[in-house]
């Protein structure tokens, strides 16, 4: 990945603006580049806050719905590791219930069971 | 009286002692004096100056060879000195001005980069965190 945006990811990451969600899920999450799609992913979990976990989670084809597999899987152990996981709880339990895409929900389902074990 | 006479007359017989060591010879003090003299009893002039030479010669030989090992490194030293000289004069021959200056231009370029990479954190606002992101996107694709 391009050195780079991968420090502009980080920096991103660290700021307490909300407007870095937005640049995150915008130039991130969209990229045709996996790997930037997997920090970004990454990074939005580590934010932990609603916006940005609701963007990996009811999004489909971004974070935990994203089509390739090590992104989903590093978005999902990203989650794992979260230590406060109340936020997350949250947002998978009103995907499981309101969320229109079988999918997304099947996807957040497992998610929330995983955080069971 | 008999008996006398006897003994009178081995007493005159001269008895040799078995043990008596025999006088030396003289040594001629003289050579000239007949006898054959040995070759080796006069040194020739000429020989001392040979064994004189021979020692200012292996004198030399041993002092040149202790010389040697000190001038040794200095020999390699100037071998390095020369080598160095002759690769940097050959890369003046084959790298020409333009060279050079590309060179250069790619070491400013890296420089610049490096300094941009150097500035990028969390201070930056986000607006400018979005247009570095931008701007690297679009020098990704102009690469490409």
């Amino acid at each position: 990945m391009n050195k780079k945006i991968s420090q502009i990811i980080d920096a991103l990451t660290m700021h307490q603006d909300n407007d870095s969600i937005r640049v995150l899920e915008t130039l991130g999450t969209n990229s045709s580049d996996n790997d930037i799609r997997e920090k970004t992913s990454r990074a939005l979990v580590k934010k932990n806050v609603h916006d940005s976990l609701k963007v990996v989670i009811i999004n489909e084809g971004k974070g935990i719905n994203d089509l390739s597999p090590v992104v989903a899987m590093s978005t999902i152990n990203e989650i794992l590791a979260l230590k406060d996981k109340t936020e997350v709880l949250h947002i998978l339990e009103d995907t499981i219930n309101m969320h229109s895409s079988e999918t997304v929900r099947e996807n957040a389902a497992s998610v929330k069971s995983l955080l069971a074990l | 009286m008999a008996t006398i006479d006897k003994i009178s007359a081995i007493l005159n017989t001269k008895i040799e002692i078995p043990f008596k060591v025999k006088a030396r010879e003289s040594i001629h003090t003289n050579p000239f004096a007949g006898s054959i003299l040995p070759a080796d009893i006069f040194e020739g002039t000429q020989l001392k100056s040979q064994n004189k030479a021979k020692m200012i010669m292996s004198a030399i030989a041993g002092s040149f060879s202790k010389f040697s090992k000190i001038v040794e490194p200095v020999a390699a030293f100037c071998n390095k000195v020369k080598e160095n000289v002759s690769s940097a004069w050959n890369y003046a021959k084959t790298t020409t001005l333009s060279d050079l200056g590309n060179s250069v231009v790619e070491k400013i370029s890296t420089i610049r980069k490096n300094a941009e990479m150097n500035k990028i954190s969390e201070k930056m606002s986000v607006s400018e965190l979005e247009t570095a992101w931008l701007n690297e996107l679009k020098t990704m694709e102009a690469a490409a």
